[in-house]
């Protein structure tokens, strides 16, 4: 088990009262994981993913990494940085080197690269997410949409992290970058990387995540595998629209391999097959 | 660590304070800082600071958030107490080189230092309890006769007004600058001066250009609502003096006068 929250309750300071965010999250993210946190807009997700990284200390709870409590006395919680990074919604607002390579250089020079071991992470770092080592010298500045959002994830894979935490990583970019972004995101977890990402693009935790957690109000609704959870008859209830190919698979009554469809594929395989 | 700094933002409430007109609160603002810098001693200090306190009170704004708003502005303190320390002439408390300590010295800054946080408590408790849009309009009644002698009110007012309508986004922003930063294993607030100095440093490019891109937005956005400037406005609200007004008007006028008496002639 690589992360863990047990039993975590957290609340922002607000005038007058205080806002409950989280209100006692049991989540466990294991090797090779690719989870989508959903829910309707203020239920939790964003504030659950900052605890995962250790940014926001619960109220009360726990929460571990490697079945270490993070925030117990003693514990560098630069560890936790290192090894789960954290991509922020529209992450390429934080560049602030007037190059690509000073930006994508940053985490692994707070974590002690120097030189050629430091050139080295940013040229594999571009090169994970797809892009030719002369952007390095590239203002950030200057690239586009897709370019800016692939440069802020080398910077965050530039240090090497066992888990990818992604708050909306697609927001804001055309279908092309998206459909491009999400395939890069599957094939990151393929080389091991566990990735927990919160959208509230319903297709698109269908195309790429296998486990889904429900939040609402601070609560874990209901967890279990994409499947089960975006074609459970309490979508309505948790505030959450199903993804089109699972209305129509529900609305024709179509399965694939005996179970709801999930996606258009599954959906247009079905209805051939019904066909023949 | 930014979003603790609560200095210039509204707090609605329905307390007295919050019920005054901007335009007394204004003044009662400037008699209040008057009152903090006029005497030269501690007892007129405490006297000021207990009329303070009152305020503050009275606001019915949490005390925690004036103390953060103070806190927050511990180094300008500090800098004002080492400043006056190494130089006021008087007996000297302790000598390194070039760097001398004198005891007036220490007493003159723990003075201004005071001085400086109960001037950052007024100020608090103007803004935590006066809305921008109320200020903005107070302000351009305020500024109108000035029209004449081409005095731009209007904007200026709103200048003001969108200022400190920004603190709060601009702080917020910077919070989430700072949590961008750590993820990416930053240890901001750690080490020396210098090196904390530095830590900061990534954060002023993407501050400085959300900013832009905020005045950017919003005067796309106030151009596509027809805003051509303050010629011709009428107002939705008009805005009238309540007894309650008049009272502290003249209340704080007579208190302006005898402190403005007491230090012109009392010595």
């Amino acid at each position: 088990m690589l992360l863990e929250l047990q039993d975590v309750h957290f609340h922002y300071a607000e005038p007058g009262a205080n806002k409950t965010a989280l209100n006692g999250i049991d989540l466990t993210v294991n090797e090779g994981d690719f989870t989508a946190l959903i829910g309707p807009s203020g239920s939790g997700k964003s504030t659950l993913l900052l605890h995962l990284n250790g940014l926001l200390r619960p109220a009360a709870g726990h929460v571990l990494y490697t079945g270490c409590d993070i925030h117990a006395k003693g514990y560098d919680l630069r560890r936790v940085r290192r090894n789960v990074g954290l991509l922020f919604q529209f992450a390429e607002a934080n560049f602030f080197g007037q190059t690509v390579c000073e930006d994508v250089s940053y985490a692994p020079w707070n974590h002690g690269l120097r030189g050629r071991a430091l050139d080295q992470a940013v040229i594999q770092a571009l090169e994970m997410v797809g892009l030719p080592p002369s952007v390095k010298a590239r203002s950030p500045f200057s690239l586009s949409g897709g370019e800016k959002r692939k440069v802020a994830l080398a910077g965050v894979l530039a240090m090497e992290p066992r888990v990818l935490l992604l708050d909306e990583p697609t927001a804001g970019l055309d279908p092309g970058t998206r459909e491009n972004f999400l395939y890069l995101l599957k094939d990151l977890n393929r080389q091991g990387i566990a990735i927990v990402i919160v959208s509230h693009d319903l297709d698109e935790v269908a195309a790429v995540a296998r486990q889904a957690v429900v939040l609402k109000a601070g609560r874990v609704l209901a967890k279990g595998t994409v499947r089960e959870v975006l074609t459970s008859p309490d979508m309505e209830n948790w505030d959450l629209e199903p993804p089109e190919a699972v209305w129509l698979g529900k609305l024709l009554g179509l399965k694939h391999n005996g179970m709801p469809v999930l996606s258009e594929a599954e959906a247009v395989s079905s209805i051939l097959a019904r066909g023949k | 660590m930014f979003k603790d700094f609560r200095l210039g933002q509204y707090m609605p409430g329905n307390s007295f304070i919050h019920k005054l007109d901007p335009g007394t609160k204004l003044w009662g603002t400037a008699v209040l800082v008057a009152l903090v810098f006029f005497p030269g001693s501690w007892v007129g200090l405490l006297a000021a600071g207990l009329l303070l306190m009152g305020i503050i009170v009275l606001t019915g704004v949490p005390l925690k958030h004036y103390l953060s708003s103070a806190k927050a502005l511990w180094p300008i303190f500090l800098f004002t107490l080492v400043i006056n320390s190494l130089t006021f002439p008087g007996k000297i408390l302790f000598r390194l080189g070039p760097i001398v300590l004198s005891s007036a010295g220490v007493y003159a800054g723990l003075f201004m230092a005071l001085r400086l946080a109960l001037a950052v408590l007024v100020t608090a408790a103007f803004t935590f309890t006066t809305s921008p849009v109320d200020l903005t309009d107070r302000l351009e009644s305020m500024f109108r006769p000035l029209a004449r002698l081409g005095f731009p009110g209007h904007e200026v007012a709103l200048m003001m007004t969108i200022a400190i309508r920004f603190v709060p986004t601009i702080m917020e922003e910077g919070d989430r600058l700072v949590k961008a930063l750590q993820a990416r294993g930053a240890e901001l607030g750690r080490g020396g001066p210098l090196k904390r100095a530095r830590g900061f440093m990534p954060l002023l490019i993407p501050l400085l250009i959300g900013a832009f891109r905020r005045a950017d937005d919003l005067a796309l956005a106030m151009e596509v609502r027809c805003y051509r400037g303050g010629d011709g406005r009428t107002r939705y609200r008009e805005m009238r003096l309540t007894p309650s007004d008049y009272m502290s008007l003249v209340l704080s006028t007579c208190l302006f006068l005898v402190v403005l008496g007491a230090r012109l002639f009392g010595g």
